[in-house]
C-alpha cells in the first residue's frame, strides 16, 4: 500500500493525521483486521456531534411495527408543532399511506425513472437534479397533503427491465441529501426492512435513526446489527424504541441485551390490541395507550439533544 | 552488483519487504553510505542523527532534506521517519525531481524500480497462492465524469468534479510508472505527468518540489486533455475522498500488471471495478469499430452480429467492463451509455478489512 491510500488521510507515517494504525504496513490478515479496529474507533471517537434532529429514519426487521408507530411518532411530532413530510421507501408495504388516512397513495417518485433513462435529464425532473431541494420544489403530483403532513412514496419496480434496484434507493438518497429543511420540518422515513437499505447508503444522509425492536431474537439481532453499520457510516444518533413489549420484566431483558449490543434504548410502547387492530385493518391507529407511549418517545428524544 | 553494503538489505527488511533482490540495489542507488546509515537510525530527530552518527548537525540536515525530496523519508510529529513500505518509496521516489537529482534518478534508478516492481507483483501473488497474505484491492476505477454526469445518486468520490472542489491542494505530479517503463506502448501518445495528489499528498509532494499545483479548472482541462487517450481513473477504494486520482494505461501501470497477474493465476481481480457499465444501443452503433481498435482498455467490447438488424455491431462483455466510460464519451455515434449496475456499498468504509472480494 502506498502512502497516497492512507485511510485517515494522512500523507505519510506519522504525519498530523496519523492515528497509527498500522494499515499502510499490514501485510498479513490478522494485521489488517487489527488496523480496522483501531480505525474504527478513530472514526467513532471523532465523529461530529449530531445537530438537531432533523431527517429520521425508522427502521427495523419486518412485522415489528415500523408502519404502525411511523404514524404515531407523525401525530406526536405534529402535536408539538412540526411540519412533516413521510416518505414511504417500504416498496414490500404499499399501504402506508391508508394508516395516514389518505384514500390512495400519491403518484410515487418511481415513475420518473424511466425518464432518466435517456441520459439525459428530461423535462419535468429538473427539481432533483439540483443541488438543493425545498418541500415546496417537489412536484404536487408526488404529493398527498393533509395539515402540516406531507407525503411521498418512492414506489416499487413493476417492469423488472427497467434498471437495477439500486435506482429506487438512489432517488432516495439524492432526495434525502439535497432536502433542505426549513425550522420546525421533519422528514420521517419509513425504511423497508431488514439492512439492504443500508448497503444502498440512504441513511448516510440521516442524523437520527430509530430502530424498533419486538421482543425476538431476531429483532434484537438485526438492531445489532443495524447499529453497527451506523456506526460505520457516521451516524451517531441511533436509538431502539421497544415495542410490543408485555412486561416490564421482558422490558429489562431487552434493554439489557440492545446495551450490549450498544444500543441505547430511547422508550417503550407496551403492547396494545388497538395498535394491532388498526394494523390489521389498515386504518390509522386511534387515541390508545400505544399513541401516549409514542408521545413520551418525542419527548424523550428532543430532551436529550438540549 | 553483490558488492553492495548489508544496510541496505537491512533497509529493505525495515520497508516490509526483506525478499525483494532489487530492493536493496536500488536502495543503494538511491542513498550513499552516509545517506544509508542516517536512514538506518530513524525514526529519529535531526539531533539524535547527528550525536549517534558523529556527524554535523548541518551535514545530517542536508542529508534528510536530500533524502526527503528523493521520497526516502518523511518528518512527521515526531521526528523524521523511513518510507514505511516499498509501495511508499515506488510512488514517491519514482516521481520525484529527476532534474536537481538527474545523477541518481537515472535510467539505471528506473530499470531498479521497474525489476523490483515486478518482483513485488509475482510475490503478492504467490503469497495469496501460499495464503501468507490476502489479496489487496486498494485501487478503484472511476468513471470518466463526462459520462456520467446525468446519472442520478452519483456519490462524491466517485465523481472527479467533487472530488477536485473539495481538495485542496490538487498537485499534478509525474507518474512513477510510466516512468519506469522507458519502451511503454503508449509512449507517443500519453504524457509521463499525469498523476494527481489531493490535500494532504498532494502538500507534501509540493513540499518536497516533486509537483505542480493546480486549479480546480486547470485540474479539470488537464482531464479534458485525456478524453481521446486509452487512460482510465482508478482512485483508493474508500468512501472517502481519495488522496490520488491517477490516470492508468493498461500496458505499464503497476496496477493493472498485477490485476493481470491475479486473473491469469488466481482468476481474480485487483483492480475494482467502478459503480457503472457501458451499454450500447445496437440500434444506434454503425459498427465503425473505433472502440474497438482504440477504445476499450479491459478489452470489453467485440462486434458481433445482431439477427434483428441483420448487421455486424459492437457489443459489450459486463462481466469484463470496468466501467471506466472512455468509449462512453468516444462514440463518435452516441450509441452508448452508462448504467449504474452497483450499489454505494460496492465502495468500502476504509476500516473494511482489504482483500474482500466482490
Amino acid at each position: 500500500m502506498g502512502i497516497f491510500h492512507c485511510p485517515v488521510g494522512a500523507a505519510f507515517y506519522d504525519d498530523e493525521d496519523c492515528i497509527d494504525c498500522g494499515m499502510c504496513t499490514a501485510e498479513t490478515e490478522e494485521q489488517m483486521v487489527e488496523a480496522s479496529k483501531k480505525i474504527r474507533i478513530f472514526l467513532r471517537a471523532n465523529a461530529p456531534k449530531p445537530g438537531p434532529i432533523k431527517k429520521v429514519t425508522v427502521c427495523g426487521k419486518g412485522g415489528v411495527g415500523k408502519s404502525s408507530l411511523t404514524t404515531l411518532l407523525a401525530r406526536a411530532l405534529r402535536a408539538e408543532g412540526y411540519s412533516l413530510l413521510v416518505l414511504d421507501t417500504d416498496e414490500s408495504n404499499p399501504g402506508l399511506f391508508r394508516m395516514f388516512g389518505f384514500e390512495s397513495g400519491p403518484k410515487p417518485l418511481m415513475t420518473m425513472l424511466s425518464r432518466f433513462a435517456s441520459g439525459t435529464p428530461a423535462p419535468g425532473t429538473e427539481w432533483l437534479m439540483g443541488d438543493t431541494i425545498n418541500v415546496e420544489d417537489i412536484p404536487s403530483e408526488f404529493i398527498l397533503n393533509n395539515d402540516n403532513l406531507k407525503f411521498l412514496m418512492i414506489g416499487k419496480i413493476e417492469d423488472p427491465f427497467q434498471g437495477c434496484a439500486c435506482s429506487m434507493a438512489d432517488i432516495a438518497r439524492d432526495l434525502m441529501r439535497k432536502l433542505t429543511l426549513k425550522e420546525k420540518e421533519i422528514v420521517l422515513v419509513d425504511m423497508e426492512a431488514g439492512v439492504e437499505s443500508f448497503g444502498r447508503g440512504v441513511e448516510r444522509n440521516v442524523d437520527t435513526v430509530l430502530i424498533i425492536v419486538e421482543p425476538s431474537f431476531e429483532s434484537m439481532a438485526l438492531a445489532g446489527k443495524i447499529g453497527y453499520m451506523c456506526e460505520g457510516m457516521g451516524i451517531y444518533r441511533v436509538r431502539g424504541v421497544l415495542n410490543k413489549v408485555p412486561s416490564e420484566k421482558i422490558r429489562q431483558r431487552m434493554i439489557e441485551e440492545l446495551d450490549r449490543k450498544n444500543i441505547k434504548v430511547i422508550g417503550t410502547v407496551y403492547y396494545d390490541p388497538e395498535l394491532s387492530e388498526a394494523g390489521f385493518e389498515g386504518r390509522p391507529p386511534g387515541q390508545s395507550k400505544a399513541a401516549g407511549d409514542v408521545e413520551t418517545i418525542v419527548k424523550n428524544l428532543f430532551n436529550e439533544v438540549d | 552488483m553483490s558488492s553492495i553494503d548489508p544496510i541496505y538489505q537491512e533497509l529493505a527488511a525495515k520497508m516490509g519487504k526483506p525478499d525483494l533482490k532489487n530492493l536493496p540495489l536500488l536502495l543503494a542507488k538511491l542513498a550513499d553510505l552516509e545517506e544509508a546509515r542516517i536512514l538506518n537510525t530513524l525514526s529519529a530527530s535531526t539531533e539524535v542523527i547527528a550525536e549517534k552518527l558523529n556527524l554535523a548537525k548541518e551535514t545530517v540536515t542536508k542529508h534528510l532534506k536530500a533524502l526527503f525530496e528523493k521520497g526516502l523519508v518523511f518528518q512527521g510529529k515526531t521526528g523524521w521517519h523511513l518510507t514505511r513500505t516499498w509501495g511508499a518509496l515506488h510512488d514517491s521516489a519514482g516521481s520525484s525531481d529527476v532534474v536537481k537529482y538527474g545523477d541518481v534518478l537515472d535510467e539505471e534508478f528506473f530499470r531498479l524500480l521497474q525489476a523490483t516492481s515486478e518482483e513485488d507483483r509475482e510475490q503478492r501473488v504467490s503469497d495469496v497462492v501460499t495464503g501468507k497474505a490476502p489479496l489487496r484491492r486498494n485501487m478503484r476505477v472511476i468513471p470518466r465524469w463526462k459520462s456520467i454526469k446525468n446519472i442520478p445518486g452519483l456519490l462524491p468520490y466517485e465523481d472527479i468534479r467533487q472530488i477536485f472542489k473539495a481538495s485542496d491542494p490538487i498537485v499534478l505530479l509525474p507518474c512513477a510508472c510510466k516512468r519506469a517503463e522507458p519502451d511503454r506502448e503508449c509512449k507517443g501518445t500519453v504524457p509521463e505527468v499525469t498523476c494527481v495528489t489531493c490535500g494532504r499528498a498532494g502538500q507534501y509532494n509540493l513540499n518536497r518540489g516533486a509537483g505542480k499545483k493546480l486549479t480546480y479548472d486547470d485540474a479539470l482541462a488537464l482531464f479534458d486533455t485525456f478524453d481521446q487517450l486509452q487512460l482510465v481513473h482508478l482512485t483508493g477504494n474508500t468512501n472517502r475522498l481519495p488522496s490520488l486520482v491517477c490516470n492508468c494505461h493498461y500496458d505499464c501501470c503497476g496496477q493493472f500488471q498485477v490485476n493481470k497477474k491475479a486473473q491469469e493465476v488466481l482468476h481474480q481481480d485487483v483492480i475494482v471495478k467502478s459503480r457503472f457499465i457501458a451499454t450500447i444501443d445496437p440500434k444506434k452503433c454503425k459498427g465503425c469499430r473505433l472502440c474497438i481498435e482504440k477504445g476499450c482498455p479491459a478489452g470489453a467490447d467485440t462486434i458481433r452480429y445482431y439477427p434483428e438488424l441483420g448487421e455486424e455491431r459492437a457489443t459489450i462483455d459486463a462481466e469484463i467492463c470496468i466501467g471506466c466510460g472512455l468509449c462512453v464519451i468516444n462514440c463518435p455515434s452516441e450509441a452508448r451509455m452508462m448504467k449504474m449496475v452497483r450499489a454505494p456499498d460496492h465502495i468500502p468504509e476504509p476500516d473494511v478489512k482489504a482483500g474482500e472480494a466482490d
